[in-house]
C-alpha cells in the first residue's frame, strides 16, 4: 500500500486533548446546515475550533438537551416533589425502607465482583411513585431528586406505580475494595488511579426488572461530601467499555441548614452510635483475648495446706486413693479430725461396727466427709485431714514450695490479663475521648453559627449506574521495588484479585496486577497499607511492617493472614484503622 | 494469544442503549448520552489512522453529524450501536484520504508487534520484529484494517466482524491468512536485508 506513514509507539493523546474537540452543543448547531457543510477536514480553520454554527435553533435545542449531562444548578434542590398518595398510606411518594442486606443488586455487566464473599456496601432501598417522582434523603445528608414520569421500561414505555430505587454511597478504600468497583481509569492508553470525593451507585427496578430513565428526564444527585475541592472530575462507570467515562465537572455547593443545633445533635448521635459500636467490638476482643490467656496458661493445682493434728479432737483413720484425692498425695499417715464447728460429734458412733466407710469431697473447697454405712443407716461426718510431727513438717515444706510455684504462675497470668485490660481500657478511653472531643467541637462550631452548611457535590444523570467524583492520579512515587508477595510460610500468593495499596488518609485504592510485581511503586513518606485476597483469604501488611520497606531493589513482601472474619465494611475499617 | 476486547456489549447493554437511540431519533438533542459515551472511542479510532489531532477532531465531528442525520434510518440488528458508528467513521476517514486532505497513517505499538509474532506461532520469526513494521505498511488497506483492529486496537474478532460486517469466523480466517502472508514478506525481507 502506498503513501502510508508508520509511527512506532506514538505518544497517546491525553484525555484533555481528546475531549478538546468534544462539544455536543456546537454539533447540534451544525445540524440545520449539515447539507451545505463540506468535510470538516477541508475547512481552513479547524471545525471544532471554529465558533460558527451555533444558531438560535441550536440554542433552543440545547435547552432541551438530554443525556448523561452535568447540570450545574442546584436550584429546586430543596423542593420535595412528594405528592399526597404515599405508597405506604403516608403523605410522601417516597417510602424510605432501609434494606441493608440488599447486596443482590447486580450492576449491569458482571465485571464488578466483590472480592470478599458476603461483604459489600449495602444499598438503601426506596419506593418512588413513578408518576410523581420524589426526593430521597439518605442518612449521609445527600439528596436524590427524581422528577415525575422519570422511569421507562426496556421498550421505552413509561412505567407506572411504585418503582424500587436502590442507592448506595462509597467513600473510602474499604468501600471501593469490598464493592469490587474498579478505581482505575484508562485514558488514551495510560492507566490512572482515582482519588475520590465520593461515589454513588443508583439503580431502579419495577417488579424485579430493571427500569431506565426516560431520555428527557434527569435525576439530580446532591452528594454530601467532606471534600469541597473543585479539582475533581465526574465520571460514570461504563460497564460496556469496562472503563470510566469522563463527564466533566460536578458542581460544589454548600447546603445551608437553618437549624444548626438539630444538625449538630444528629451528627453527635451518629458519632456516638459509631463510637459505641467500636467500644463494643473492643470489649469483645478484650474478653476473647483474656479467655485465651486463661486457657493457654497452665496453672499447677493449688496445693492443700496441711494442718497439724490435735490429739484432743475426735478423729478417723480412713484409707483413700490418692488418685481420687491428689491434693493429699504428699500427706503421709494422714488422719481426719472431726469438724464440730457446725454439729457436735456423737462419740457413740465409734461403738458401731460399720459395714462401709468412704471418704467424700465436701461441698466447700478442701472439706471432706466421712460416710459411714450400716444397712440402711448412713452417717455423714464433716472432717479435715491432719498430720502429726515429722509428717506435718515435711508436708508443710512441700506445700510452701508448691505454693510458690502456684503463686508465680498465677501472677504471670494475672499480669497478662492486666496488660490486656490496660491496653483495651486505654483504647476504649481513647475512643470515648475522641467522641467527647468531637461532641465538644461540633457543639462549639454550631453554637457560633446561625446557620450551618454541608458540602454537596451536585450533578445530574440521565441513566442509572455508578458515578464517581474523582481526581485521576498516577501511582505513588518515591519507592519502586520488584516485589514478590508471599504468605508467612514463604509461599507465593496467587493474587487473582490483585494487590491493593492504601495510603492512609487518602480515599484512593492503588491496584497492582501481577505477583511478582516488577514495578511496585509507593510513597515511602506515606502511611502505607497493603492487602490482597488469595484463594478467598485476606492477607495484609500493616503500616508498621511496611515502614521498613526498601525504596528500590527486590523485596519479598510477606503478607500476614487476616484471621478475623469481616461481616461488614465497618468491621474491615475498624481492623485497618481506616 | 487471547485478545480480550473491552468493547464487548451484553444484550442488556444493547437494549438499554436502544432506549437512547429511539429517543434520539425523535429528538437529535437526545443523542447527547451516546455522543458522550462514544466520543473518545471514535476519536481514538480516527486518530489511530491519521497523524493530525485537529484533523481527527474534524473527522469525528463529521462522524457524529452523519450519525445524527442518518439516525432515523438506523435499525437495531442485535449488534452494538458502536459498530454502526465505527462504520461511519471508517467511511469518513477514507473520504478524507481520497480527497488527499490527510495521509494514511498506521500507528504501531511495539507490544502489538510482539503479539503478532506470537500469532505467527513461529519462534524463529522473533528476530524479524524490526522488519515487521515495514511489512505491515506494505499490506493492502483491507488487510491493514484487520491487523490494525486486531493487534493495535486489541479488538475481539466478534467486534471486528461487527464493524466490517463480516462474520466472526471470517474475521479470524482473514487475520490468519494475513499473518501467513506477513511471514512470507518477512522472510523475503530478511533475505534481502
Amino acid at each position: 500500500m502506498k503513501n502510508i506513514k508508520v509511527n512506532i509507539d506514538r505518544t497517546k493523546p491525553t484525555s484533555e486533548e481528546i475531549n478538546a474537540g468534544k462539544d455536543f452543543d456546537k454539533l447540534l448547531g451544525m445540524l440545520p446546515a449539515t447539507a451545505t457543510v463540506s468535510a470538516g477536514a477541508a475547512a481552513k480553520k479547524s471545525f471544532w475550533k471554529s465558533g460558527w454554527g451555533i444558531t438560535s435553533l441550536a440554542a433552543a435545542t440545547v435547552a432541551v438537551a438530554t443525556g448523561v449531562v452535568l447540570l450545574f444548578n442546584a436550584s429546586g434542590s430543596g423542593n420535595n416533589t412528594a405528592g399526597n398518595n404515599g405508597s405506604n398510606g403516608n403523605n410522601n411518594t417516597v417510602d424510605n425502607v432501609r434494606q441493608p442486606s440488599a447486596n443482590s443488586v447486580q450492576t449491569p455487566g458482571a465485571f464488578i465482583a466483590p472480592p470478599l464473599a458476603g461483604v459489600d456496601v449495602p444499598f438503601d432501598t426506596y419506593r418512588v411513585k413513578s408518576e410523581k417522582g420524589g426526593k430521597l434523603d439518605p442518612s449521609s445528608g445527600s439528596h436524590i431528586i427524581i422528577p415525575a414520569g422519570a422511569f421507562v421500561d426496556n421498550a421505552g414505555k413509561p412505567v407506572k406505580g411504585d418503582v424500587e430505587v436502590r442507592y448506595r454511597e462509597l467513600r473510602d478504600p474499604v468501600d471501593f475494595f469490598v464493592s469490587g468497583i474498579p478505581m482505575h481509569y484508562d485514558s488514551a492508553g495510560t492507566r490512572y488511579h482515582f482519588e475520590s470525593a465520593g461515589m454513588v451507585e443508583i439503580a431502579a427496578f419495577k417488579d424485579g426488572k430493571v427500569v431506565y430513565l426516560k431520555p428527557d428526564k434527569k435525576v439530580e444527585i446532591q452528594l454530601a461530601s467532606d471534600n469541597s475541592s473543585t479539582a475533581f472530575n465526574l465520571y460514570k462507570l461504563d460497564t460496556n467499555a469496562r472503563n470510566w467515562s469522563y463527564l466533566g465537572k460536578d458542581q460544589v455547593t454548600q447546603e445551608q441548614n437553618n437549624n444548626p443545633t438539630q444538625l449538630a445533635e444528629q451528627k453527635i448521635a451518629a458519632k456516638k452510635q459509631e463510637t459505641d459500636a467500636v467500644i463494643k467490638t473492643l470489649e469483645t476482643e478484650r474478653d476473647t483475648k483474656i479467655d485465651a490467656v486463661v486457657k493457654s496458661t497452665v496453672l499447677p493445682d493449688k496445693p492443700l495446706e496441711p494442718k497439724k493434728s490435735d490429739k484432743t479432737k475426735n478423729r478417723f483413720n480412713v484409707l483413700f486413693d490418692t488418685k481420687e484425692f491428689p491434693e493429699m498425695a504428699n500427706f503421709k499417715d494422714v488422719v481426719f479430725e472431726v469438724d464440730e464447728s457446725q454439729k457436735p460429734f456423737d462419740r457413740g458412733l465409734y461403738g458401731i461396727k460399720w459395714e462401709d466407710v468412704q471418704l467424700l469431697k465436701g461441698t466447700k473447697e478442701n472439706t471432706y466427709i466421712v460416710s459411714l454405712k450400716k444397712g440402711i443407716r448412713i452417717e455423714k461426718i464433716d472432717v479435715y485431714p491432719v498430720l502429726a510431727g515429722k509428717n506435718y513438717d515435711e508436708a508443710m515444706k512441700k506445700f510452701n514450695s508448691q505454693m510458690d510455684s502456684y503463686n508465680t504462675a498465677l501472677a504471670t497470668r494475672k499480669k497478662a490479663e492486666e496488660q490486656l485490660q490496660q491496653q483495651y481500657s486505654k483504647a476504649i478511653s481513647e475512643q470515648r475521648a475522641v467522641y467527647q472531643k468531637y461532641q465538644d467541637a461540633i457543639r462549639a462550631e454550631f453554637q457560633t453559627q446561625s446557620v450551618s452548611s454541608q458540602t454537596l457535590r451536585v450533578f445530574q444523570v440521565a441513566s442509572f449506574g455508578v458515578y464517581n467524583c474523582d481526581s485521576p492520579m498516577n501511582y505513588p512515587t518515591g519507592g519502586v521495588v520488584n516485589a514478590l508477595f508471599t504468605d508467612e510460610q514463604g509461599k507465593q500468593l496467587t493474587c487473582h484479585s490483585n494487590v491493593y495499596l492504601v495510603e492512609k488518609g487518602r480515599d484512593a485504592l492503588f491496584t497492582y496486577y501481577k505477583n511478582p510485581e516488577t514495578t511496585f511503586r509507593f510513597n515511602p513518606g506515606s502511611k502505607n497499607l497493603i492487602w490482597t485476597v488469595s484463594n478467598g483469604q485476606l492477607y495484609t501488611l500493616m503500616p508498621e511492617q511496611f515502614a521498613g520497606m526498601p525504596v528500590s531493589g527486590e523485596k519479598d513482601i510477606v503478607l500476614k493472614k487476616v484471621e478475623q472474619e469481616f461481616k461488614t465494611p465497618d468491621d474491615m475499617r475498624r481492623y485497618f484503622g481506616i | 494469544m487471547e485478545v480480550v476486547s473491552k468493547y464487548h456489549a451484553t444484550r442488556d447493554d444493547m437494549e438499554q442503549e436502544q432506549v437512547l437511540v429511539e429517543a434520539a431519533k425523535a429528538d437529535p438533542a437526545r443523542f447527547r448520552p451516546l455522543y458522550d459515551k462514544y466520543y473518545e472511542r471514535i476519536f481514538m479510532y480516527v486518530y489511530q489512522r491519521m497523524d493530525d489531532k485537529d484533523m481527527a477532531h474534524d473527522v469525528v465531528s463529521q462522524v457524529f453529524l452523519k450519525a445524527i442525520t442518518s439516525l432515523p434510518k438506523y435499525e437495531y440488528k442485535g449488534v452494538p450501536f458502536a459498530s454502526w458508528l465505527y462504520r461511519i467513521a471508517k467511511s469518513e476517514v477514507y473520504q478524507v484520504f481520497r480527497k488527499e486532505q490527510a495521509h494514511r497513517t498506521v500507528n504501531i505499538e511495539t507490544a502489538g508487534l510482539g503479539e503478532m509474532m506470537e500469532g505467527m506461532e513461529e519462534d524463529r520469526y522473533a528476530g524479524y520484529a524490526p522488519l515487521l513494521a515495514d511489512a505491515v505498511a506494505e499490506l493492502e488497506e483491507d488487510d491493514l484494517q484487520l491487523i490494525e483492529m486486531r493487534f493495535f486496537e486489541k479488538r475481539a474478532f466478534k467486534e471486528i466482524g461487527e464493524i466490517l460486517d463480516i462474520t466472526e469466523n471470517n474475521a479470524k480466517v482473514k487475520v490468519y491468512r494475513i499473518l501467513e502472508r506477513l511471514k512470507k514478506i518477512l522472510i523475503n525481507k530478511k533475505k534481502t536485508a
